[in-house]
């Protein structure tokens, strides 16, 4: 830092950031917007991603949420919804153990997705076009 | 009843589909049971964990909606709408002759229709076990004709019992349901397919069915094969058999066929026999007109409702024949294109076989119509004139229907 600006930060603290204290209330608010990465694309991608060892809808609603993904929060259920929606468009592929539970993998297609998602993000108007249709009703 | 079950009851109540309830059902109710013990683990008692982990799914009304929306049993209209319209052609090359003749024939459409619409509500997935029960229907059927045949008409044998005539190509779709079924069972070897394709083979032979139905059947079971989860090895060296066995049945008569295609490759060096008719169809050919008449010389060779379509692209011109070639492609195409979005393989192979069946039964009648096969007895499906073949083709067009309405099911 130059000469002159050395005693900057300690003398704003006394004049300027005084008048804007620094609540315990601002520090959650922007915690939490930090946390907010609800974004669809980011969802998708991260199931996507998830998705490569198969998992049922239980391990990956609780591997999304230590993610930081809040999307399921009181509405876990809707879990379902988005992967019988991806299994019907060939992005995941499902299998019943012993007639008991369901896992879910990704597919070929699926894959394909994760690399566009990966390089574009939610900009491709087709995976636009796709993410509308996977989140139709929410 | 506890809380779990009112909860997934209510999701359940929204779902209208029947196959999708139970699997629904039993997919939430792990995921509650697991979270459950979650609770549990992290210190709530089991009534609390239990009342925890139901809340945190949300409404179950909501959930229960959408995903009813997402399986609901569908119909393909594409499907449906060609098969009606093609139906409907069959109208057209007896729009001229009396009414009790158009009365018959829209009978026979209302038939095909009742067929598809009813195959389609029922489910596919109930034949899956029934195998060799197929198996034995179609070799029964076979061995009726072989053993109590009563009638004969152009060198074919039929049983006809009361108003009912019975002929070989009707076993065809029983043992579509059969492979179909043999394919997907596990302890189902190669050989024991080997041992049931020969004894089929023979049933056919022995059954004299004219040789364009035992055609029909080896390209249904070789485009199933490869779909099957036999070997390319195994494959390859069931076609070849096959092939061998296709010659070795039918090759009695070798010179008089040979004779018939040398016919069929140079007409103009035959033209006093077998070769009349093709050069009789090329000269047809030249004298269409884009928009025809109806006091055109009918052609007829083997039966007239086999070359129906020839019939009908005279009478009313090249437009209907182009009419009849697009519908008939986009059924084809539609059909293929729904193949990947099924995941039960029963389903697939099912789907291919009844494609590939109907398909070919299409291609070769047109083909031949064009000038491009030579001349077999084959009807075109829906169009041809003749009860049996209408019911057989409602079949395989009401079982695409039914499987792709179970599509989302696996």
């Amino acid at each position: 830092m130059e000469k002159h600006l050395k005693n900057l930060p300690s003398s704003l603290k006394k004049t300027y950031f005084d008048h804007l204290p620094f609540t315990e209330e601002h520090r959650k608010e922007i915690l939490k917007k930090i946390q907010i990465k609800d974004k669809e694309e980011e969802v998708l991608l991260a199931v996507l991603q998830l998705l490569h060892n198969r998992k049922t809808g239980f391990e990956l609603t609780e591997l999304l949420r230590a993610r930081g993904f809040e999307r399921f929060e009181k509405k876990e259920g809707f879990i379902y919804t988005l992967l019988h929606r991806l299994e019907q468009k060939n992005i995941i592929a499902s299998e019943w153990e012993d007639k008991k539970v369901k896992y879910y993998r990704i597919d070929r297609k699926g894959k394909k997705l994760e690399k566009k998602l990966e390089v574009e993000g939610g900009a491709n108007k087709d995976i636009r076009e796709l993410i509308d249709w996977v989140y139709v009703n929410e | 009843m506890n809380k779990r079950h009112i909860f997934l009851d209510k999701v359940i109540e929204q779902v209208k589909s029947k196959d999708a309830k139970d699997s629904i059902k039993l997919e939430m109710e792990h995921h509650i049971q697991l979270a459950k013990e979650g609770w549990i683990k992290k210190g709530l008692q089991e009534k609390e964990a239990e009342e925890r982990a139901i809340k945190e799914m949300g409404s179950p009304i909501l959930l229960g909606l959408e995903l009813n929306q997402l399986h609901r049993l569908t119909v393909d209209w594409m499907v449906f709408a060609c098969t009606v319209c093609l139906l409907m052609i069959g109208l057209l090359p007896n729009i001229t002759s009396d009414l009790l003749f158009i009365a018959e024939k829209l009978w026979t459409i209302l038939l095909g229709v009742g067929i598809v619409v009813g195959i389609m509500f029922l489910d596919y997935r109930k034949c899956k076990e029934l195998g060799y029960v197929f198996y034995m229907i179609g070799s029964i059927l076979l061995l009726s004709v072989i053993l109590f045949s009563n009638i004969t008409i152009n060198g074919i044998n039929y049983l006809k019992v009361g108003p009912i005539i019975i002929k070989g190509i009707m076993a065809i779709p029983f043992f579509l349901l059969a492979w179909a079924s043999l394919f997907t069972k596990k302890n189902f070897s190669y050989l024991s397919f080997l041992l049931f394709f020969f004894f089929s083979s023979i049933l056919f032979y022995l059954g004299y069915d004219s040789i364009s139905t035992v055609f029909i059947y080896y390209t249904m079971v070789v485009v199933m094969l490869f779909w099957s989860s036999f070997s390319k090895k195994q494959i390859v060296l069931s076609i070849v058999t096959g092939a061998v066995l296709f010659i070795l049945l039918f090759g009695y008569a070798f010179f008089a066929r040979l004779h018939r295609l040398l016919g069929f490759l140079f007409p103009d060096r035959y033209a006093q026999d077998v070769g009349w008719i093709y050069l009789y169809r090329e000269k047809m050919w030249a004298s269409l007109k884009w928009i025809g008449s109806s006091d055109m010389e009918l052609l007829s060779f083997v039966n007239r409702t086999d070359t129906v379509f020839l019939q009908l692209s005279s009478q009313f011109g090249y437009v209907i024949a182009v009419v009849i070639v697009i519908l008939f492609s986009a059924l084809i195409i539609k059909m293929i294109r729904n193949v990947r979005y099924i995941k039960n393989r029963y389903g697939k192979l099912l789907l291919i076989g009844a494609i590939a069946l109907y398909s070919i039964q299409v291609i070769y009648n047109i083909g031949m119509c064009m000038g491009l096969f030579p001349i077999i007895s084959l009807s075109l499906p829906f169009i041809s004139y003749g009860l049996m073949p209408t019911i057989i083709n409602a079949l395989l067009i009401g079982l695409v229907l039914s499987i792709n309405r179970r599509k989302n099911i696996s």
